[in-house]
């Protein structure tokens, strides 16, 4: 169990700002695909520090952080299976093509 | 002063904070599941309009949603803070970061209010059926027309459902911010606050994720 300060808390407050910062600014790049990894990989560690230092989950106890983990267990049994079959499908039938419409398959870029 | 006595089902104030705390925990699980469903939804919907996604996203006020996400992360913190000063039993200090954060959750909430009267003056409503759909589309055929309205419809539900959760936030602040005052600093009374607290930190990691997935990842450079 760690104790948090306020000293932690404001050097937390500080790696938030500046990974906001570096989120924009890598916004305005092209990274060829990467930008979505790159962009959920950030707010990832920032969620990460959000929970463990402003939540106090780094003094919490392991009741709380099972609590936790099977949310995040499920959001990524729920997210892959979804991922994985949406892939393997064409466009959803939102509406029937009607003439003179290109068909679905051919809007995909 | 009030005093907060501990509940007749538990032995010691150390108890019931313990149990508070596990019970908001699992509070937060669920509402992190609920989230879920939507940013599936997300993930799915760009996975088969990435044209329709990346004109929506791109079309978003980048600096606005930034903003809004410096003063989520700062009011995160004063309310962190709030919680430090409690635990020092300083309800007066507590009292002065519980109305720094709802400052800031106000603030959140008016920019937010600003950028959906943008949207609305340009047409793009919930729903679909505008000009600005037909002008934006990525493609003009009845499909593609079908993917912008979807995107913007999305969009309205997670930002709302989010916004929601922040009216939510500050209530609770609200009503912490009268109770710190009230009642005599105690074990109990701390338990509160880092509940209320826990509730605005949650509020604020869902919008670190919407923010790079409505404002950041369109690929375009406007």
């Amino acid at each position: 169990m760690i104790a948090i300060s306020s000293k932690l808390q404001m050097g937390t407050l500080g790696a938030l700002l500046v990974l906001t910062a570096i989120s924009y600014g890598v916004s305005f790049l092209d990274l060829g695909g990467f930008d979505m990894s790159v962009a959920i990989g950030i707010a990832a560690v920032k969620a990460a520090f959000v929970i463990l230092v402003f939540m106090h989950l780094l003094e919490g106890k392991t009741s709380m952080v099972l609590a936790l983990f099977s949310a995040l267990f499920f959001v990524a049994l729920l997210v892959t299976f979804v991922g994985v079959d949406t892939a393997a499908r064409d466009l959803p039938p939102l509406r029937p093509p009607t003439e003179g419409v290109i068909p679905p398959r051919d809007l995909r870029p | 002063m009030r005093e907060l006595a501990v509940a007749e089902h538990f032995s010691t104030a150390e108890q019931q904070g313990d149990a508070a705390r596990l019970g908001m925990w699992i509070f937060l699980a669920s509402e992190i599941l609920l989230f879920t469903g939507m940013f599936t939804l997300y993930a799915g919907g760009r996975a088969h309009y990435p044209g329709a996604f990346a004109v929506g996203i791109d079309h978003n006020l980048r600096w606005l949603g930034s903003l809004n996400t410096v003063i989520l992360i700062v009011s995160s913190y004063l309310v962190a803070r709030g919680v430090h000063e409690m635990r020092s039993r300083r309800s007066a200090a507590t009292a002065r970061f519980l109305l720094g954060t709802m400052a800031l959750g106000l603030a959140f909430l008016v920019l937010k209010a600003v950028e959906y009267g943008v949207h609305m003056g340009e047409g793009a409503v919930p729903g679909g059926g505008t000009a600005f759909y037909l002008e934006h589309s990525p493609g003009k055929t009845a499909w593609a027309v079908d993917a912008l309205p979807f995107f913007f419809g999305l969009y309205y539900l997670m930002t709302g459902a989010h916004a929601l959760h922040v009216i939510v936030g500050l209530g609770v602040l609200g009503w912490l911010f009268f109770e710190v005052r009230r009642v005599s600093p105690s074990p109990l009374l701390e338990v509160r606050v880092e509940l209320g607290a826990l509730y605005w930190h949650l509020v604020d990691v869902i919008w670190i994720f919407l923010w790079p997935l409505f404002y950041l990842t369109g690929g375009g450079t406007a």
